[in-house]
């Protein structure tokens, strides 16, 4: 084979905190991170305005994505109900525009904040379901929130849709796709950024022993019901932030537009979600289990086919008790 | 109050609540025995309405006829997709079912859309008469055809569930593989078996839709309402779908009489349901018939 320079290992073989708590796994892909972000950021220099647009609606729906993951790769939740959070978040901040004349680009975190708000209101049939149960639950929010933005034309502004002032920033104008560029990529780095840290902290940790075991992970002390809705109102956050960085690019926003993206356009993007998962399953197996080397890469089949030792079965005993060899 | 209103609107949710109860019944059918949840149960509906329609329109076949036809080609459709589809995914976690489920209807969508056109297509008028008065109250045709077929099709369905052992070989290894996953391979038959099921509801749809075929966006939001009515035997099943269905159908009516006399808000007929219905899982987290699963670790 030919050579890899920074080779990933095949296992995990992290020995001390400091390294488990690294962003990134090998210097290699510290190395291609930044070299993405700089060549996105010289990407306005060269690329054709067709190009750009994609970027910035590939951006934005990353963004969106990401707040999907964090529901349903990390806590496991299921979320049919998330594009109804995503038009929420574009109203909200039209809202806040025309109505209270609050500028652009500090409403895109207010809008975020409020449609965090809205989804943890819903996120609280989530803290006593689960499964398919839940999955009707968030189909029930997705109509009961489309009869809303129907309804409401205060704040949707009725059929004819929403007007969006272009976005500002200390006086030039944010208009162009050139410009525009810089701001979802400023919003999607942050937004990564973010979720891969919340993912190395005590919540990220526990979001992910809900979705591991749930049973077992309140038997460890973890509120099920607090992470369960903490995990919504994450999502929805970045739900809020991603449609309402979409809003500027599109001048105007009928309300057409949020029921139309069905759970069905982001059902598609947890399929894509589902793979956050190895890693993040390693670091919660290590929590629950003392051996450290029975931490191999879990299979991805289904939520039931985990390593032995992630129940607090008779094997996760012996691995306590056993020698690290005995478990492997 | 309009006491003759309220009670027009009360029998047209009930007879409409016995049609959910039949889409429910296929619902918790497949779902009880090959833990699929099935989000595209409405785009069935829809595909054995609009087959029905086009034996009558395009081959002037009569409605006997036609239905006839639509029944063998919705179990034939149902064994497909079960087969090709559904059968990959038992055994799977419930998101990746649900995310293939409902692919399976946006893409049924788009096919019946380039099939049949996007307009709703009026159905011919099957019965003589428009509207039958019953103690006063009147009634379609229709709907009073489709009470009477949704009756018979329960009864079959008990009858099914209940001799499962002797008369219908395929009765039993269909409750028996509900629980346990691991079991459902445990038999070839019980995984092809309730691919089956889903015909029987859009063959139906057709009857009941007789006059007037509404837009397929409906149905799925409709059907998928009486989804928490699962249910954890076979006979109870019937009767939680068709409870769950006539309280959903009761509830519309009731919803809109309310709304049209004294709130005036406004689209209450198609909200309402999701609100109760959100209510309800938050009281009964495992349905009204549900049972809940005791866990250990």
């Amino acid at each position: 084979m030919s050579y890899v320079p920074y080779p990933r290992p095949c296992g995990d073989f992290r020995t001390s905190y400091a390294a488990d708590m690294t962003m990134f796994r090998t210097r290699g892909s510290t190395i291609m991170a930044w070299a993405g972000v700089a060549l996105l950021l010289a990407m306005p220099l060269f690329a054709s305005d067709y190009v750009l647009s994609q970027l910035i609606l590939i951006g934005i729906y990353g963004i969106a994505a990401l707040g999907l993951n964090v529901l349903v790769g990390f806590t496991g939740q299921i979320s049919l109900g998330h594009s109804a959070f995503f038009g929420f978040g574009a109203f909200a901040s039209a809202w806040l525009g025309t109505a209270h004349g609050v500028p652009p680009l500090i409403s895109i975190p207010i809008a975020g904040v409020m449609t965090t708000a809205l989804g943890m209101i819903f996120g609280i049939p989530a803290a006593r379901l689960k499964g398919l149960y839940l999955a009707i639950a968030t189909l029930a929010a997705q109509f009961i929130l489309e009869d809303f933005f129907a309804r409401a034309q205060w704040f949707t502004g009725g059929s004819s849709g929403a007007p969006a002032e272009p976005a500002s920033l200390f006086g030039l104008a944010l208009h162009t796709d050139k410009t525009y560029f810089y701001v979802v990529l400023f919003w999607f780095v942050l937004s990564y950024v973010g979720v891969a840290n919340l993912m190395r902290t005590r919540d990220g940790r526990a979001l992910i022993a809900v979705r591991d075991h749930y049973l077992s992970a309140e038997v460890m002390g973890i509120s099920l019901a607090r992470y369960r809705i903490l995990s919504f109102g994450i999502s929805s956050f970045f739900a809020g932030i991603g449609e309402r960085s979409m809003r500027i690019t599109s001048a105007s926003c009928p309300p057409r537009h949020s029921p139309s993206c069905s759970p069905s356009s982001f059902s598609r993007w947890s399929s894509s979600a589902g793979s956050g998962r190895s890693r993040a399953r390693c670091s919660a197996l290590r929590s629950s289990c003392c051996c450290r080397r029975s931490c191999r890469p879990a299979p991805r089949r289904s939520p039931n086919s985990f390593p032995q030792c992630s129940r607090a079965s008779p094997t996760s005993r012996r691995c306590r008790s056993g020698p690290p060899s005995s478990c492997s | 109050m309009k006491w003759d209103l309220l009670v027009q609107l009360l029998v047209n949710g009930l007879i409409v609540g016995m049609l959910y109860g039949v889409v429910a019944m296929c619902f918790t059918l497949i779902y009880k025995s090959t833990q699929v949840v099935n989000f595209a149960q409405g785009e069935f509906l829809v595909l054995g309405a609009w087959i029905c329609w086009y034996f009558i329109v395009k081959w002037q076949l009569p409605f006997v006829a036609a239905f006839a036809f639509a029944l063998v080609f919705t179990t034939l459709f149902g064994v497909l997709v079960q087969v090709v589809i559904l059968r990959p995914l038992i055994g799977e976690p419930i998101i990746s079912v649900i995310m293939v489920t409902i692919g399976l209807s946006i893409f049924m969508q788009a096919v019946m859309n380039w099939a049949f056109g996007n307009n709703a297509a009026r159905f011919p008028n099957v019965f003589s008469s428009e509207k039958i008065t019953i103690a006063g109250l009147n009634v379609e045709t229709a709907y009073l055809m489709s009470f009477v077929l949704s009756l018979v099709i329960m009864v079959v369905f008990f009858y099914f569930s209940a001799t499962r052992a002797t008369a219908w070989r395929c009765g039993r290894p269909l409750t028996a593989s509900r629980s346990p996953r691991a079991s459902a391979y445990r038999s070839s038959r019980c995984s092809r078996w309730p691919g089956e099921s889903p015909h029987w509801s859009p063959a139906w749809r057709v009857s009941c839709s007789g006059s007037s075929m509404r837009s397929p966006i409906r149905w799925p939001s409709s059907a998928s309402r009486c989804f928490r009515r699962s249910s954890s035997a076979a006979s109870i099943l019937i009767v939680g779908a068709v409870v769950g269905g006539v309280i959903i159908g009761l509830l519309e009516n009731f919803a809109e009489f309310i709304d049209g006399q004294y709130l005036h808000i406004g689209n209450m007929y198609t909200v309402a349901p999701f609100y109760v219905l959100i209510i309800i899982l938050m009281i009964r987290p495992y349905g009204l018939f549900g049972t809940e699963n005791i866990e250990r670790m």
